[in-house]
């Protein structure tokens, strides 16, 4: 069965995040409102596997074998997991 | 004498060029931090190229909500003569002032490069010294130029040979005075530095012809 696996690459908590420091100071705090903001890159990976834990497992090693986060700062996280019918 | 300002955004980096072009043409200009720009202060603006808060979230987006491009807005509805450049120009459509949206290009990549451009529309304070269908070179160079229109649109320029995609090779859009190009007729207007020669300066002693008026 196909699954699209919602990958979020983004920096560990405690690496400076400049895109969501901007958006947070720029756009949430001067309309006023006391929000914090993480930036992140979303991509969709929609893959082969047997079941949904395969699907998200395999999706997250795909990531750090092809190095879509580097391992010292990001991490890799499964926002949503679903099959192409569900999605 | 007429006053131009040229808004700076942090990251803007075409807001030098366009200033010794207003220059080359003989227009008073100031270069304006976009905190310090106020609305009625102005004959026309000029929102320079670069990388305005570091094109995060989206190309122009953040400097699209500020309150400077608030009161650019005002000046615009007065009949103001508005210009964005490449990323003033994804300024311009992200705050609504110009129809549509700028997307990145396809192929997708980052495209520096001299490239033909024709006027389409000589009738805004910015092309109406040219001769309609006029064809000239000016530079390009930019990640996110692929025009995506919403609705109707009058193209002001289009590309000879669409180098990015963009829909019916639109290279820039008017709404009245408002006037958005993604090619940077401020790199064209000098021949000791501008390789392409001067197809740019036009536009710039067309906005001092229009000013006159």
């Amino acid at each position: 069965m196909r699954f699209s696996v919602y990958l979020n690459i983004a920096y560990k908590p405690g690496v400076r995040d400049p895109e969501g420091d901007t958006i947070k100071r720029e756009l949430f705090s001067r309309a006023g409102l006391d929000v914090d903001v993480r930036a992140g890159k979303c991509l969709v990976l929609t893959l082969e596997a047997s079941s949904e834990d395969e699907a998200r497992e395999k999706a997250v090693r795909l990531a750090w074998d092809l190095r879509l986060g580097n391992p010292n700062v990001h991490v890799v996280e499964v926002v949503r997991v679903c099959t192409e019918s569900r999605c | 004498m007429y006053r131009v300002a040229v808004l700076k955004f942090p990251g803007t980096n075409g807001d030098y060029d366009v200033l010794r072009a207003l220059e080359l043409a003989g227009l008073r200009r100031e270069l304006v931090w976009h905190r310090e720009y106020k609305s009625g202060l102005y004959d026309a603006v000029v929102l320079a190229g670069g990388f305005s808060y570091g094109d995060y979230l989206r190309a122009g987006v953040i400097a699209a909500q500020t309150d400077a491009v608030r009161r650019v807005r005002e000046d615009a509805e007065r009949g103001v003569p508005v210009l964005g450049i490449c990323n003033g120009f994804q300024i311009l459509t992200e705050a609504g002032l110009l129809p549509g949206a700028l997307t990145p290009n396809e192929p997708p990549g980052f495209i520096s490069k001299w490239i033909r451009v024709r006027i389409n529309d000589v009738k805004t304070p910015f092309t109406h010294l040219y001769e309609p269908g006029e064809v000239v070179y000016m530079p390009i160079a930019h990640a996110e130029g692929r025009y995506v229109p919403s609705g109707s649109y009058s193209a002001v320029a289009k590309y000879v040979e669409n180098p990015n995609g963009s829909f019916d090779d639109v290279a820039g859009v008017a709404r009245g005075n408002v006037v958005g190009l993604m090619p940077h007729p401020e790199r064209a207007v000098d021949r000791d530095v501008s390789r392409g020669g001067t197809g740019g300066l036009k536009l710039w002693l067309s906005l001092k012809e229009w000013l006159k008026r």
